[in-house]
């Protein structure tokens, strides 16, 4: 974890909890079945990454601080400087992926509550100064790379033909929103040029918002630092709305999640409908828009934390899937609810990228014994971190997000 | 002042001592957010919203969703059942004896104290007398049905404590955790199971219960007849009797103290919370 600054005197402010998220604090029975499943305890061994010692400590220090010789009578003490220090480490060497919200037998919403947590951290300046950075940077830039905002459609130039209403088309029906790794990162351009053609050839009304198209907000939300994230919504918002779209589509599942299930909450109806690729590809597969011919090779499914889990689309990209003629597909021993991260969530590659390059390992090595030679996935960040663990690692497997996958099958 | 006496009142004060370390928990978790309230909203004006809102959820369209959720998830454990059985076993045999027994207890107090048919035996101010079966066998510790259920749960609950020590402790598995306060809740619950068999013995020797009614009670009895190899009098018994009585009581008033500041008291949250989060998933078409 990076360095941190230090507050002396700590208080920590229970108001960045709901009533309902102190309660459960309390309806956590430390039963353990959390750490079996914890992606990132797995790979570094640190009880402080437990959800249950996540628990057990802030309901500690909750009891310490207000309670005062009583709660003390029973063990509880309220924050000081290596109790918190070793909590933040917990709290940001989490991916929230989810997966001990799956298993809980108190179904505890814990991904909220990791939130939650880390917002309590920035409060007390306990976070990774890296996520000051990143702050500072969507702040200045509108985007996580610090790249100057109006080439997010640089991944277009290498396309045999650009698309004539690539950018902010008034009137066109569909929004692709790329998101901040898709339109910044070279290593996944080939997401949305793969996702342009296709649309393309489906005749499909579309446009993206250009240099118009702000971070969704998600990297923030997910630091700790959410109150940032409220006027990029608003932007955003307003942006579609120009356009006039009917629909915006993501094939980033952070950003769909955001747009989708919290965006409402801060500007109210958006007045369209948000899907993800791989609703809006199964879609036009389904009407027959386009059709799919083959994929020579064996492939597996990673289904991308918050698709899946926090965003309940697990049937989708498989229906792609097995509309792919002759396809041979196979899961992986951890797939749907219980599908292991990537390594790419949760900005621990901020905070601990060698923690994020072994979870990230362990899914390669699960795809890889399936005897699949190819990974498919349905989100870029997902694609980043399997792709550059693979790379680092020597590990030989094809990575492909869906969009890729579809448009190799329109063309076999 | 008889042993009875000062077990009513110090056990009233307890549950008066219990009453305001509830309160002050209230008062910590109305100092967190409620969603729509501003953030300095009075605890009063958030108690009042949070109670709405939770009668609102419970009393709807999605009642049967949450009782649904309630029993399976909340009391019978069907999650845990499905990961291990094993598991499911212990923690089952603790639950629902731990639950039983104290409810028993609760009912038998108020049997005692209210509905008396001997009014004379009762040391509350106002009785009410039935003469029924049912109250009958309530207020009489050595009534076969009496002795045998509070016997049975009493036996469930030593071998869910067993199982839960084996896990823990000889088997470690890997998943668990174990602090100091781990330990001191199932000290506690452990002192207090074999402490109550232990009285259960003591009190045979003391009363000089004939082995054809103490014989409902197998453990108590079995250890009775060891104890009774001690060349000690009926009354040196009753003397011992008088001490482990509260000594038994204690440990049943630490756990009822202890209960709001340990992680025991998801006995009492997590049923609520499985069952309301049951509701919220619910709400939002399966997303978080």
């Amino acid at each position: 974890m990076n360095e941190e600054r230090h507050a002396p005197g700590a208080r920590l402010d229970i108001g960045h909890l709901t009533g309902h998220q102190v309660l459960e604090l309390w309806a956590c029975t430390r039963c353990g079945e959390c750490i079996k499943w914890c992606p990132t305890y797995t790979e570094a061994g640190r009880d402080e990454i437990t959800p249950l010692d996540k628990i057990s400590t802030l309901r500690s220090f909750l009891l310490g601080q207000y309670t005062g010789p009583l709660g003390r009578l029973f063990g509880h003490r309220p924050p000081d400087d290596a109790g918190l220090t070793r909590f933040a480490t917990g709290v940001y060497d989490c991916t929230l992926c989810g997966r001990c919200q799956v298993v809980c037998p108190v179904r505890l919403r814990t991904r909220e509550l990791w939130i939650a947590m880390r917002e309590q951290l920035v409060a007390l300046q306990r976070h990774p100064t890296l996520l000051d950075r990143l702050r500072e940077t969507v702040r200045a830039h509108h985007n996580i790379s610090g790249d100057p905002n109006e080439t997010r459609t640089g991944w277009s130039v290498n396309l045999a033909q650009i698309p004539a209403s690539l950018d902010r088309q008034r009137g066109a029906e569909v929004v692709y929103y790329l998101g901040c790794v898709s339109a910044f990162y070279p290593m996944v351009y080939s997401i949305p040029q793969a996702f342009a053609q296709i649309v393309e050839q489906a005749g499909v009304s579309w446009t993206t918002l250009g240099g118009e198209e702000w971070c969704c907000g998600f990297p923030l939300t997910i630091a700790g630092m959410g109150a940032d994230a409220e006027v990029l919504a608003r932007h955003n918002v307003a942006a579609v709305r120009e356009i006039g779209a009917r629909t915006l589509v993501t094939a980033c599942p952070s950003c769909y999640h955001t747009w989708r299930h919290e965006y409402p909450h801060i500007v109210g109806d958006l007045g369209f409908q948000v899907v993800h690729s791989v609703e809006f590809l199964r879609d036009l597969i389904r009407a027959g828009r386009i059709v799919l011919r083959g994929y020579a090779d064996p492939i597996t499914y990673h289904d991308p934390c918050d698709l899946g889990r926090t965003s309940g689309i697990y049937d989708a990209p498989r229906e792609i899937i097995r509309a792919i003629p002759g396809i041979q597909f196979t899961e992986m021993r951890d797939h749907g609810e219980y599908s292991l991260c990537c390594g790419g969530g949760g900005d621990v590659e901020m905070a601990d990228a060698g923690l994020a390059q072994a979870v990230s390992r362990r899914r390669i090595l699960q795809a890889q014994e399936t005897g699949a030679k190819t990974i498919v996935t349905a989100c870029q960040q997902c694609k980043r971190t399997l792709l550059g663990t693979a790379r680092r690692e020597k590990l030989r497997i094809r990575t492909l997000d869906m969009s890729e996958l579809v448009l190799e099958a329109m063309r076999a | 002042m008889d042993r009875l006496t000062i077990f009513w009142l110090v056990h009233l004060a307890l549950l008066g001592l219990f009453g305001l370390e509830m309160l002050l928990l209230l008062w910590i978790w109305l100092g967190a957010r409620v969603p729509g309230l501003p953030r300095d909203a009075s605890r009063g004006h958030k108690l009042g919203v949070i109670i709405g809102r939770v009668l609102r959820s419970i009393f709807s369209h999605r009642l049967g969703t949450f009782m649904k959720a309630l029993v399976l998830d909340g009391m019978v454990h069907r999650q845990l059942f499905r990961v291990s059985k094993l598991r499911w076993c212990a923690h089952t045999a603790v639950f629902w004896s731990f639950l039983v027994l104290g409810v028993f207890s609760t009912i038998t107090g108020v049997a005692v104290e209210f509905l008396n048919p001997h009014p004379e035996h009762s040391l509350s101010p106002i009785v009410f007398p039935v003469q029924h079966p049912i109250v009958e066998a309530l207020v009489d510790m050595d009534h076969p049905v009496m002795a045998v259920l509070n016997e049975g749960f009493g036996l469930l609950l030593l071998a869910g404590l067993a199982l839960v020590f084996w896990r823990r402790y000889l088997q470690r598995d890997a998943q668990l955790r174990t602090q100091g306060p781990d330990n001191a809740i199932l000290v506690l619950l452990a002192v207090i199971v074999v402490g109550g068999y232990v009285l259960e013995a003591l009190r045979f020797l003391a009363e000089g219960v004939p082995a054809s009614l103490a014989i409902f009670g197998p453990l108590g009895y079995g250890l009775a007849l060891l104890l009774g190899f001690l060349p000690l009098s009926q009354e040196t018994w009753a003397g011992i009797h008088y001490w482990a009585f509260f000594a038994h009581f204690i440990s049943v008033s630490l756990l009822l103290f202890y209960l709001p500041f340990s992680k025991f008291f998801h006995i009492v949250s997590s049923p609520l919370v499985v069952a309301l989060n049951t509701i919220l998933v619910g709400e939002q078409g399966g997303v978080e």
